[in-house]
């Protein structure tokens, strides 16, 4: 089965991410596909690449960058979430004239039109609320 | 994106309009589904039902209420917007209270409506 996850919790005030991430490698256990995996509302929070840790933890949206690179799952942040929070890329960066991105590049950020793409492709679309 | 089908869409609106900005961003969920040419329909669950109230005219995150907006939903090409009579009755509002264009229903037909759905988006 082709399932995608929605993400919408922040990584430290919410389950969302790391249930979402049990699920999913639960799923790709079991022969199913992750086809994306959407990072919406306080979710795009995990897409940032400015939070170190202590060395014995690991930052949720890092462990999805490691998951989704190994299966090859496209995880995508929300541009309008993203932006109000903070979360920019390069091209975002320049175009507001910003000194840095802070997008942990194995997450792509776009609209609101690839969670759709992705629900009609999907045969399952799951929601892992805030 | 060019839309290959089309799909019965449910966008299942639970918060009340100030927790955070989850209702403006189940309306964009919304609207963006409508964008993109799927069968859209919006149901407000439990606290979600506030934003549907007339005489809201700000919200303590955005600035910006959400009421309006919704009102607008029809002309985005949005289907319906139902509210159940119970979870009304439960927090004393009246039908009457809300933004026009609602379609006020019993919690049995809200069974059907889910279960009609390929899609449940619940935020």
């Amino acid at each position: 089965m082709k399932i995608s996850v929605i993400i919408h919790g922040s990584p430290y005030s919410s389950q969302s991410a790391i249930s979402a991430l049990a699920f999913s490698k639960a799923a790709v256990q079991s022969g199913h596909e992750i086809y994306q995996a959407f990072f919406y509302h306080d979710g795009v929070f995990n897409s940032t690449t400015l939070s170190i840790p202590p060395q014995d933890e690991k930052f949720p949206g890092q462990l999805w960058a490691e998951f989704a690179t190994q299966e090859k799952i496209k995880l995508v942040s929300c541009i309008s979430s993203a932006s109000r929070r903070g979360i920019q890329n390069e091209a975002e960066a320049q175009r507001h004239d910003l000194k840095s991105a802070n997008i942990n590049t194995a997450y792509e950020l776009a609209g609101l039109g690839e969670l759709v793409e992705a629900s009609l492709v999907s045969d399952r679309t799951i929601t892992f609320g805030a | 994106m060019a839309a290959t089908q089309t799909k019965k869409i449910l966008v299942v609106c639970s918060q009340a309009p100030n927790r955070g900005n989850l209702a403006r961003e189940a309306l964009d969920t919304a609207f963006a589904a409508a964008a993109f040419e799927q069968s859209v329909s919006v149901y407000f669950s439990g606290e979600g039902l506030w934003q549907l109230l007339a005489t809201e005219q700000t919200n303590l995150t955005t600035g910006k209420a959400v009421n309006s907006s919704w009102q607008a939903a029809s002309l985005y090409e949005i289907n319906k917007l139902y509210v159940a009579e119970e979870e009304l009755a439960k927090r004393l509002i009246n039908a009457d209270e809300l933004i026009e264009g609602i379609s006020v229903i019993s919690a049995k037909d809200v069974n059907n409506i889910m279960s009609n759905q390929d899609l449940v988006l619940s935020l």
